[in-house]
């Protein structure tokens, strides 16, 4: 089998957001090993293109909600998941697949550091 | 220590650039380390040549895109990294920073002192790859650039912005050339044309080799304008591979103040070797001899960034030295006729001379230099012309000889003379001599001079000629200092001076 029909595989075997089970297995019964190790690595990244992860410092329900359509906006036919992580301090960090996007205080703090360092190394 | 006042200026200094846009981050993940190779997924917004760093903080560069996946070339030395790492772009090509205090200093190929001595300031960033400059910059070599080496002086000059390969078996004294002829530019400062910084780039050399070498710059006091570029053979291929560029880097840097830069690349068989290595590893497709196919680019594109700018352009110049190792004296060879076909000329040293005691070995009938001949002075060119029709003459009619036929007066004068010009072209290493000293060298022996001088006292005798001429004619060395053809009177003082000499020889029985 070609990587390439293995990719139309992969796509094929979501529904919607999330991957359809009975799909999975009717597929992988037909692969062999190898078939089966290239199966996996291209639903990671079909699932990785797939997903949006926003970081963020802490969350109000009331605001996720409306974030949440905010983003859905910006990234449609994308599964967006949420994330805490304190040490951004304040803003936001987007992975939308290999792409991050950073509107947050601890990555203004550390270009300001790394500049720093940069004219007295 | 930072002073506060300082600290406080840099702070505001960046807050009056500050920005607060979003801040984009291309990732990726590896998958695969092999022997410092990387192959990573993700990356979809990197660039060939993009520099990339790794989660332990090692720096590398991008050298292949494919599909899913890209290559990456670890340049740290030490190798930690581990797949599922992770990759950040930076959206910058790798870069090098030059400046003035890179002087006498042995720096890695990213830069990074090698003498224990401390950091080199940061200054301006110069760019490893970089496209020639065009023809409209560019002007035709026309300044000499001198070896001090006679043979090379007289018969295959080398221009300033010439690209002039030095070719041949390994140990025939091919760095030496070299070495000699960044020992020479000491001489040549304060001259009526500019000093040249050098720089010296070992891709793939004994670390003990390379030492030597410093040392012997430095008693010779020619590490004051020179760097040292090292890329050992412990080094990792990534760092043999970019050493010429980061070499060339730093020579466009001093070019664009409008300085003149001899670069040596010793060698450039090892650079080949290195780039084959990784292009094996990176599974491009293998041609003959199992080097890829951009083989031939490879060195092109580094070589062409030798050149010699016009006024407009500043007037800097870049001669560059590419030393090729041949196996067998075979320069019918992959690597060594690409090489000759890029540069203006080559130097060829053979075996068969340097064993015959013919020291440089350097074969006159093979090597040629395309472009110096308009950058020779009118004096040397003057007695350059006679000098290379009497060896040509007399490599013929050496092997015509061999037949043990009987020849006649004339051929047999002819043979003694050229045995004789052989004799004085004999050169001792780290002994270069001044243009001045050279021409009286040639002078002598095209003139007759030497004819009734035993072939084994020539070289004695060329010595105590010169030694004669600085003591008891300095003025005849200032006349033939301006370079220019020399005249009816210089002609007759030369032949005054040589008569008075040979008067004064005492040869040794």
């Amino acid at each position: 089998m070609t990587i390439d029909q293995i990719k139309t595989l992969a796509k094929g075997s979501f529904k919607g957001e999330n991957l359809d089970p009975k799909m999975v297995l009717k597929i992988t019964k037909l692969l062999t090993r190898n078939d089966l190790k290239l199966y996996v690595k291209a639903l990671k990244s079909e699932e990785r293109k797939r997903r949006v992860t926003v970081f963020l410092p802490n969350i109000k329900l009331s605001d996720k909600q409306v974030l949440q359509k905010k983003i859905a906006k910006l990234f449609p036919n994308k599964k967006i998941e949420f994330s805490i992580d304190p040490s951004l301090l304040v803003g936001l960090k987007i992975v939308d697949d290999d792409m991050i996007y950073e509107y947050n205080l601890k990555n203004t703090l550390e270009s300001l550091s790394n500049y720093l360092e940069s004219q007295y190394d | 220590m930072i002073s506060s006042e300082e600290l406080i200026k840099q702070l505001e200094k960046k807050l009056a650039t500050f920005s607060l846009d979003i801040k984009t981050e291309n990732i990726g993940i590896v998958e695969k380390n092999t022997d410092s190779v990387i192959v990573a997924s993700g990356l979809s917004k990197a660039f060939m040549g993009e520099e990339v760093v790794f989660q332990d903080g090692s720096r590398g560069v991008i050298l292949n895109l494919d599909e899913d996946s890209v290559s990456i070339i670890v340049l740290s030395k030490t190798n930690n990294i581990k797949e599922g790492d992770t990759i950040k772009t930076t959206g910058k090509i790798l870069a090098i920073n030059a400046s003035e205090d890179l002087l006498g200093r042995a720096i890695d190929s990213l830069g990074e002192p090698l003498d224990g001595k401390p950091k080199i300031k940061k200054n301006k960033l110069m760019p490893l790859e970089k496209i020639a400059p065009g023809v409209i910059e560019r002007e035709p070599v026309n300044t000499p650039l001198k070896t001090g080496i006679k043979a090379i002086d007289a018969m295959t000059p080398i221009g300033r912005g010439q690209r002039e390969l030095i070719i041949g078996d390994r140990s025939l004294g091919k760095t030496a050339i070299a070495i000699d002829t960044i020992i020479n530019q000491r001489a040549q400062k304060g001259k009526k044309q500019k000093g040249v910084i050098c720089i010296y780039v070992a891709i793939g050399q004994k670390q003990s080799r390379t030492a030597q070498i410093i040392e012997k710059l430095k008693q010779e006091n020619a590490l004051d304008y020179t760097i040292i570029i090292n890329a050992s053979a412990s080094d990792s291929v990534a760092s043999q591979y970019l050493a010429p560029y980061a070499g060339t880097a730093i020579a466009e840097y001093f070019m664009e103040k409008g300085e003149d830069i001899l670069i040596v690349y010793d060698d450039l068989t090892k650079h080949a070797w290195a780039y084959r290595q990784i292009s094996l590893v990176l599974r491009r497709p293998a041609g003959r001899e199992a080097y890829p196919g951009d083989i031939f680019y490879l060195h092109s594109r580094l070589l062409e960034r030798s050149v010699k700018l016009n006024k407009a352009n500043g007037g800097g110049s870049i001669t560059s030295l590419p030393i090729i190792e041949t196996q067998a004296n075979d320069v019918s060879a992959y690597i060594p006729t690409n090489i000759i076909s890029i540069t203006d000329g080559q130097i060829y040293l053979q075996s068969d001379l340097y064993n015959a005691g013919v020291r440089p070995a350097i074969s006159v009938g093979l090597s040629v230099s395309r472009v110096g001949g308009a950058a020779q002075t009118p004096l040397m060119k003057s007695v350059s012309g006679k000098l290379r029709l009497e060896i040509a003459q007399y490599n013929d009619l050496a092997a015509f000889a061999q037949f043990g036929s009987e020849l006649d007066e004339a051929t047999t004068n002819q043979l003694e003379r050229g045995k004789r010009t052989v004799q004085i072209l004999k050169q001792p290493q780290y002994n270069p001599l001044q243009e001045p000293l050279e021409f009286l060298s040639i002078w002598i022996v095209t003139n007759g001079f030497t004819d009734d001088i035993q072939e084994s006292q020539v070289m004695r005798f060329e010595e105590e000629y010169h030694k004669f001429i600085i003591t008891s004619y300095p003025e005849l060395l200032e006349k033939l200092q301006s370079g220019e053809k020399p005249n009816e009177e210089t002609l007759k003082l030369l032949k005054k001076s040589a008569q008075e000499f040979k008067k004064t020889f005492t040869p040794h029985l």
